[in-house]
């Protein structure tokens, strides 16, 4: 695996086979020597934690429901949502990516607001061939509330080459398929959840 | 303890006292509302806003005044007024970020202020109803109800609001249950359509009607002649007159609603091309097609909406070899279209219209005047509008639009990394381009997840078309 730089970067974006797609490229100087930076979108996912006491996600007795805890909040572009201290809410990016078979990216905090105490992504892998937004799971572990507007850069994509190149990748029954805003958990949905979630059936 | 009746004065006297204390509370109860729908709810545009202000500061400049200055022979208009104003407050509240398609809402307005001369905003808000409508102008109608207050502050008013003098405030509803339905959405512009119609139909409708009302009026009377309803003998000359009169006013009401639904539709579809068409057909195809305009509040059977629409779209409908079109992204679409015209072949719509006298004389003089009436009303858009919007003369860039759609990529621009984001027309059409080619393709297509992809993809592209659009505006050089 290699990191691509920003000549890589460019030939994958321009080629006509199976091309990275990053969409829309507000500016040129959104691709850096080996990084891409993408922007935040207007969609969030919150906690609601004035309603629950406690979520045990493999809870025997009650359906796995994320949105019992957690509600979708979409801020114009022009708003702000202000990030307080110890707080975790869901994003995505403004860019939607379409990955072609043989890149693989991760998606890195920006140096510049990590100074400030934000956390970017910790699920931080994006596999070949992955189409959406990517959410990110912003918190901060700073100390002073910080304010974000919707279009600001948040983030930034250090993408690698995947060896050998999937032929079709990311197809079937994924969990996340296209998404365009940051998506509710679905552990539920995960092959082995029932095997440990309901060990009596 | 005095249990004799209240005096005429005295009645009057607490009955003045009570009403200004509770409009008291009422108005101050609205203009809070009106303050905390602003502070507490996000919007996908500023407009809802504008409303909310109208509202709020048209209740707190009565407030000011109900319990001074107000005369108490104007305190059962003030309740009339608040029964008027208080349930406006509803279209501020569901046009909330999270009620409507917010993704295409900016860009809608933005189109739909640009096609009405920028002078007008508009609140897009769901219903519960299955129907596109408009509502407003609400400037106007308080501006009107408030001027006959004689002690009512105007200027005031006016300064509070922070408008210009011809800006206006207009709300379109969709139905809630087509929410991200962004394809049927197209519907829009023939929403928009009714400001630019209803000033056509203030400054022209009468005097043509009157050119004529002659002829119309002497066939009428004519047919009533023919057939006498029943009567005494002795008042027949007055039963003919008045049946005339009646078949006279009904005909000039069929008449004008049905030219206003038609140049409308010939709007909506001037400015979003082929898929204004598709959705109409998609509209259409739930309701009876050939319902004569009597049995439905004068609105034009569809079957003859659709000719009409298909008429217009002539151009987009015949293949071009020369330019290649269509091609096979839009060729589906075109052949819809065309079964569309075979089914407007079929003239039972007119043969409906014409069995009638009344929807027969409104008809002839609609035909005779819709081109007439459709070429004034055009021109009243602004000059990059001018023109129709016409598939074959973008289907290059829709085929790419297509074609990113088909790959799970939202139709936002043209060529990648180009620099040059879609148009709203162009998305949507391709939008209806792809779904009519997956439908001829796969007669099983549209399961919920399919739709649900389609929406998600097309909504997606018209936020980032929108953003990128200002982007440049605001960074035209890099």
């Amino acid at each position: 695996m290699s990191t691509a730089t920003k000549k890589g970067l460019e030939k994958y974006l321009k080629r006509t086979s199976d091309p990275l797609i990053v969409t829309p490229i507000l500016s040129p100087r959104q691709i850096g020597e080996a990084s891409l930076d993408v922007r935040l979108g207007n969609q969030f996912i919150v906690f609601r934690t004035y309603k629950f006491g406690i979520f045990e996600p493999m809870g025997v007795s009650a359906k796995f429901e994320p949105r019992k805890i957690q509600e979708r909040q979409i801020i114009p572009f022009g708003g702000q949502l202000v990030l307080h201290p110890g707080v975790l809410v869901l994003a995505c990016t403004f860019e939607y990516l379409s990955m072609p078979g043989d890149l693989e990216c991760q998606v890195e905090g920006r140096s510049s607001w990590a100074r400030l105490g934000l956390q970017v992504a910790t699920a931080n892998s994006i596999e070949p061939g992955f189409k959406g937004v990517i959410t990110l799971e912003l918190s901060n572990v700073g100390t002073v509330p910080l304010t974000l507007v919707p279009g600001i850069r948040i983030a930034q994509l250090v993408l690698r080459t995947a060896v050998p190149k999937l032929k079709n990748p990311y197809l079937g029954n994924r969990k996340y398929r296209c998404p365009i805003g940051p998506e509710f958990s679905r552990l539920h949905e995960d092959y082995d959840w029932n095997i440990f979630s309901n060990p009596t059936q | 303890m005095n249990s004799s009746p209240l005096s005429r004065p005295d009645e009057a006297s607490w009955h003045e006292k009570v009403r200004r204390r509770e409009l008291f509370r009422c108005l101050d109860n609205l203009a809070r509302l009106a303050n905390n729908v602003q502070i507490t709810e996000d919007f996908a545009s500023k407009t809802p806003l504008k409303l909310a202000t109208l509202i709020g500061v048209t209740a707190e400049l009565l407030k000011k005044h109900i319990l001074t200055i107000a005369p108490s022979q104007d305190l059962e208009q003030i309740n009339t007024m608040i029964g008027f104003i208080t349930p406006h407050l509803r279209y501020v509240e569901r046009a909330r970020v999270a009620q409507t398609p917010w993704s295409i809402i900016q860009s809608a307005e933005e189109l739909l202020r640009f096609a009405s001369n920028s002078k007008s905003y508009f609140i897009i808000r769901p219903t519960w109803a299955y129907n596109y409508s408009i509502i407003g102008e609400f400037v106007s109608f308080y501006r009107e109800i408030l001027s006959c207050l004689a002690w009512f502050p105007l200027d005031e008013w006016k300064a509070k609001l922070e408008l210009n003098n011809d800006e206006s405030i207009y709300c379109i509803s969709f139905p809630r249950i087509e929410r991200d339905n962004c394809l049927l959405h197209v519907n829009w512009g023939h929403e928009v359509g009714h400001i630019l119609v209803e000033r056509w139909i203030n400054d022209y409708f009468g005097t043509l009607w009157a050119t004529n009302e002659a002829g119309i009026k002497s066939r009428i009377e004519e047919h009533v002649k023919q057939n006498i309803p029943p009567g005494d003998p002795l008042f027949k000359e007055l039963v003919i007159q008045e049946a005339v009169a009646n078949q006279m006013r009904s005909t000039m009401e069929a008449a004008r609603h049905g030219l206003v639904e038609l140049l409308c539709d010939r709007i909506g579809v001037h400015i979003f091309g082929l898929s204004a068409l598709a959705a109409s057909m998609e509209f259409a195809a739930r309701f009876a097609l050939d319902v004569s305009p009597l049995q439905s509040s004068n609105y034009p059977p569809w079957r003859y909406r659709l000719r009409m629409l298909l008429q217009h779209c002539a151009p987009d409908l015949n293949d071009n070899k020369e330019i290649g079109y269509p091609n096979a992204d839009i060729r589906a679409l075109i052949e819809w279209m065309r079964t569309g015209q075979r089914l407007t072949q079929t003239r039972i719509d007119i043969q409906n219209i014409e069995s009638n006298v009344i929807t027969r004389e409104a008809y002839n003089f609609i035909s005779s005047h819709i081109d007439g009436a459709a070429q004034t009303i055009t021109s009243m858009l602004p000059i990059e509008l001018a023109r129709p919007y016409r598939l074959h003369e973008r289907h290059v860039f829709i085929s790419q639009l297509v074609s990113r759609i088909r790959k799970g990529v939202p139709p936002n621009e043209i060529c990648h990394l180009s620099d040059n984001p879609a148009s709203l027309q162009d998305i949507l059409s391709a939008a209806w381009a792809f779904k009519m080619n997956e439908i001829a393709e796969n007669p099983s297509w549209g399961n919920p997840n399919e739709y649900d992809l389609l929406f998600r993809l097309v909504l997606k592209g018209c936020e980032c078309s929108y953003v990128q659009s200002e982007w440049k505006k605001r960074h035209p050089i890099e």
